[in-house]
């Protein structure tokens, strides 16, 4: 799937009150995927950007793996 | 947008024909009537950023057989990260995990009746669909058991051991959601559970040359049927955003995604 309409939105930790998750793929603030120290997430949409995110830095989906590829966000550890 | 409803409309009606053909097909008089023809046309497109599956309830999974089919968006590793992911977890005791060591994304499994072991002959990471299958047979924990890893059919890695153990039980991940990290990029569909371990050859009829068959009835070397206790068609007859279980009732939620990842591209 080439995700071309799909746009991916990191945000604070702190900014997850302000999502609306109706206007976003995630499910809730409990499925949310966090950075490894919990200070930061990511939300996903297809489409128009909800106003909510009006100003923020979007990533495509390209983008977005190699930022989760990072040592932010991926534990290089192999599961024993 | 307009997709997502094409397939909404198209999920529904598909579930109504299947219910209905069910129910025509059954008998006719004292005839018996062919099955309802088994159709595949989803599988659940993941983006290797938060996708996943989630049941409703826990299983328990001591032996018996887990088969899937699997497609990764991505060849080798072009990417960090791409290939290692995850695509069935049950509990930290238990997962089949894909693991890239540089050269290929081989299978790996981790359940406590065999340890961990790598099947390092098959290279799932090549942008095709792949039928990945598992089972554990013998006697259970302190008893000898034999665990079998199958790509496409053939038997990749083999491992008998004897260990002490407590039966790995939690809600089924499915995609993701081990941890922060191991997504899977890739495409899923046709999950089973069963509480038997299939043999060789009821492996190879499931994979049937690439083409899923249904899992519901026993066809040809196939005849496990009745041991199966969950299946999961990843979009045929479901209706976003659960995946229902037809076998028994732990349907799955789709977890941060949409619509738009019930896609027609399915292995045939």
């Amino acid at each position: 799937m080439a995700y071309e309409n799909r746009k991916y939105v990191i945000i604070d930790a702190s900014e997850v009150g302000t999502v609306d998750f109706s206007q976003v793929n995630e499910t809730s603030a409990d499925t949310l995927r966090y950075s490894l120290d919990d200070s930061k997430t990511f939300v996903k949409f297809d489409g128009d950007t909800p106003s909510f995110l009006n100003g923020k830095t979007s990533y495509t989906h390209s983008e977005i793996r190699t930022i989760l590829a990072g040592e932010d966000w991926t534990d290089d550890e192999i599961p024993e | 947008m307009a997709y997502a409803k094409i397939n909404s409309i198209t999920n529904a009606n598909m579930a109504k024909v299947n219910s209905a053909a069910k129910a025509t097909l059954g008998k006719i008089g004292s005839i018996d009537a062919p099955a309802a023809s088994f159709v595949n046309t989803y599988s659940l497109d993941f983006d290797g950023t938060n996708d996943h599956l989630v049941s409703g309830s826990s299983i328990t999974f001591d032996r018996g057989t887990i088969a899937f089919w699997q497609k990764t968006h991505f060849i080798g590793s072009e990417a960090e990260g791409d290939g290692n992911f995850i695509p069935f977890h049950l509990d930290s005791t238990f997962y089949i995990y894909m693991s890239w060591n540089s050269i290929i994304t081989r299978p790996y499994v981790i359940h406590p009746a065999s340890g961990s072991f790598f099947d390092n002959t098959s290279d799932i990471a090549d942008g095709e669909w792949h039928h990945i299958a598992l089972t554990i047979a013998g006697g259970g924990s302190g008893a000898e058991n034999t665990s079998i890893i199958y790509v496409d059919g053939e038997v990749g890695r083999t491992v008998t051991s004897t260990r002490t153990y407590t039966a790995p039980s939690d809600t089924i991940k499915f995609g993701g959601n081990f941890s922060s990290s191991y997504y899977m990029d890739g495409n899923l569909d046709e999950l089973g559970i069963w509480s038997s371990a299939l043999s060789g050859s009821e492996i190879t009829a499931i994979y049937n040359s690439g083409a899923p068959t249904d899992l519901t009835v026993d066809a040809g070397n196939y005849v496990s049927s009745g041991s199966l206790t969950g299946y999961w068609r990843m979009g045929d007859g479901d209706t976003y955003s659960t995946i229902e279980d037809n076998v028994g009732s732990n349907d799955m939620e789709m977890t941060n995604m949409g619509e738009e990842d019930l896609v027609e591209d399915v292995p045939s």
